[in-house]
């Protein structure tokens, strides 16, 4: 009970590190739902890599076009970060998203390239720059537990505006996403809406991605959609049902971490795994009438 | 269609080929009239150049700016260890990779483990001081860092001039001489040291990195906390860095320490936290690519360390 006093006070010392967590634990699995919709679950897997290989990118412009990127905590170098990190998502993700729809053969051997070759990619790069590798490790794997108030501020106001878009538009993003061929007949601008969606994906990747790093960003994507989906009998519970698994586990794994000296990500991403374990059990025993049938948009 | 795939395919396949021809052709042709040593890490090419001199061409692994404790090589350095007379490494722990490495080279350089003869300390602090009392060899990982403590660089120093003796008798005397003189300095050094922080009122120090400075803090007398274990590549965690404000309110400290080419954002959350303020502490691991244009040297790292260990530490 101390501990969670210590966490809940607002002086807590690492206020900032439970905040962002907290928030990304929310928004993550509010796209992570689409993910799992539209059946693109492995670009959840290479997203979050091909994000940090934006990162890695945005910081060796300075190397191939002679000029010197101030120290890594200014503000500058992270919003060099964040544009490189969503610049090359939003790319990666578009043009996924267009093979997905156009292209022939399979997705999942293109994602799982798109991923080998980001992560491979980042190294290279790592290994190249002659400004050595200052900072950079932190900033590919994410720094949760020093989040200074900007790097707070940046990723309130991003995440903030992805909710506030995705709640504003939810029937037509559902619509383009649940049943395409339906939007198309009611003449819904679906290109639009698509490209809206993933640009949005895209954001709130990036903004984790430099957070929480990638394998956090991964976690919270998908596995508490996961286990939403387990028990949702709609589209509207199906989404905040994960959301609020994604906040509440964040949190969790927080108190979990301070209390027992663990690092926070691979705390929260394990907990989640153990409750997506439960549910699962859960789903099998409980009988099928109550809580099985399929999630239908409202 | 399966014909134009295939001359593609070859096609890229010869211009790699040829890519990898160009390099090796632009290679200068080595001038090998000197020794050649290849050392792992900052301290032990220092140590290195000021023991060879002028009879040997000493380079360094690890490029500049690049954190050592991940450190693997590349096929290019291990073309480089291999026609090097001389290897010197610091010890299995700093560089596992050496030991398996270094006995499969067919051409069989001269090694230098620059720990022999060096007492090292567990990695954990705590466990270190648990079996304190306790002799014999101990078990577990070891803290690496042994260079920090200025008489294990003494033994490191006689180590790499005993290999550079083995590989070149004929200059025995010239390496004993400049060993001898290095050690010298490195004696001198440490009494700065005991003389600067004998008499100061605070004897605990923090450290926004790795624990790198474990050797340091036991030759002086002094505590020593960091925020992440040995390897800088484990996270932090938030108790650890809810103690070390905590350490940093009770001891009254006013400036807590970062390391060189690792992220300031630990040091720099806690001075925010406590109005303390940062001073770097550099391990000397390695260094950035404009000090080691500037040639920087070990001894000179150690003295900046030196004074802001007094400030830190609130020395008079």
């Amino acid at each position: 009970m101390d501990t969670l006093h210590q966490i809940l006070s607002p002086d807590f010392l690492l206020r900032n590190s439970i905040y962002t967590s907290v928030l990304v634990g929310f928004a993550c699995p509010l796209v992570g739902v689409f993910l799992l919709v539209r059946r693109l679950v492995f670009m959840g897997v290479a997203l979050p890599q091909i994000s940090s290989t934006g990162v890695a990118i945005a910081l060796s412009l300075p190397m191939w076009f002679g000029f010197k990127l101030s120290e890594h905590s200014s503000h500058s170098a992270h919003m060099f970060a964040f544009a490189g990190s969503i610049t090359f998502s939003l790319a990666a993700i578009l043009i996924l998203a267009f093979l997905e729809r156009r292209g022939s053969g399979q997705p999942e051997g293109r994602l799982g390239t798109a991923y080998v070759v980001s992560a491979a990619l980042s190294i290279l790069l790592l290994s190249k720059n002659t400004y050595g590798e200052i900072g950079w490790l932190d900033m590919l794997k994410g720094e949760v537990i020093t989040i200074s108030d900007f790097d707070l501020g940046l990723t309130a106001a991003t995440l903030s505006l992805v909710i506030a878009v995705l709640g504003t538009f939810h029937k037509e993003l559902l619509l383009v996403s649940f049943d395409r061929e339906m939007a198309i007949i009611l003449r819904k601008r679906v290109v639009f809406w698509d490209a809206l969606l993933y640009v949005l994906i895209g954001l709130t990747v990036s903004m984790a991605v430099l957070s929480v790093g990638p394998l956090i960003a991964f976690g919270f994507l998908l596995i508490p959609a996961l286990t939403a989906h387990l028990f949702a009998r709609n589209m509207h519970g199906f989404t905040m049902m994960a959301s609020l698994i994604g906040g509440v586990v964040a949190f969790l794994g927080f108190c979990l971490a301070y209390s027992f000296d663990l690092p926070v990500g691979p705390t929260d991403v394990v907990l989640l795994g153990g409750i997506y374990a439960c549910a699962w059990i859960v789903a099998r025993i409980v009988p099928a009438g109550g809580v099985r049938q399929p999630y239908k948009a409202r | 269609m399966k014909k134009i795939l295939i001359g593609l395919i070859l096609i890229c396949i010869s211009a790699a080929l040829m890519a990898c021809q160009k390099k090796q052709a632009q290679a200068p042709a080595p001038l090998h009239k000197k020794l050649t040593v290849v050392t792992t890490l900052f301290p032990l090419y220092d140590f290195a150049r000021a023991v060879a001199g002028d009879k040997a061409e000493v380079t360094v692994l690890l490029p500049p700016g690049v954190e050592p404790h991940s450190f693997e090589p590349k096929p290019e350095d291990i073309v480089r260890i291999a026609k090097a007379d001389l290897v010197v490494y610091t010890n299995e722990y700093m560089e596992p990779w050496a030991v398996k490495l270094l006995k499969t080279i067919a051409a069989k350089p001269v090694v230098v483990d620059s720990s022999k003869g060096v007492t090292m300390l567990k990695a954990d602090p705590e466990e270190e001081a648990e079996h304190a009392h306790e002799g014999g060899h101990p078990q577990g990982w070891m803290d690496p860092h042994i260079w920090l403590d200025f008489a294990n660089a003494q033994i490191m120093v006689q180590n790499i001039a005993d290999g550079l003796i083995a590989k070149d008798p004929a200059n025995r005397e010239f390496y004993t001489a400049n060993a001898h003189a290095y050690q010298q300095k490195l004696a001198q050094l440490d009494e700065e040291y005991q003389a600067g922080l004998k008499n100061c009122p605070k004897r605990v120090f923090l450290h926004g990195g790795h624990y790198a400075f474990g050797y340091l803090a036991k030759r002086y007398g002094l505590s020593y906390h960091s925020a992440q274990a040995v390897n800088p590549d484990a996270e932090p965690t938030p108790a650890k860095v809810a103690e070390l404000v905590k350490e940093m309110r009770s001891n009254g400290l006013k400036y807590v320490y970062n390391e060189e080419l690792l992220s300031p954002a630990t040091a720099e959350m806690i001075a925010k936290e406590t109005g303390a303020t940062v001073l770097m502490l550099n391990g000397a691991h390695n260094v950035s690519k404009e000090d080691f244009d500037k040639q920087v040297s070990f001894l000179s790292l150690m003295r900046q360390n030196l004074v802001n260990l007094k400030k830190g530490l609130q020395c008079p």
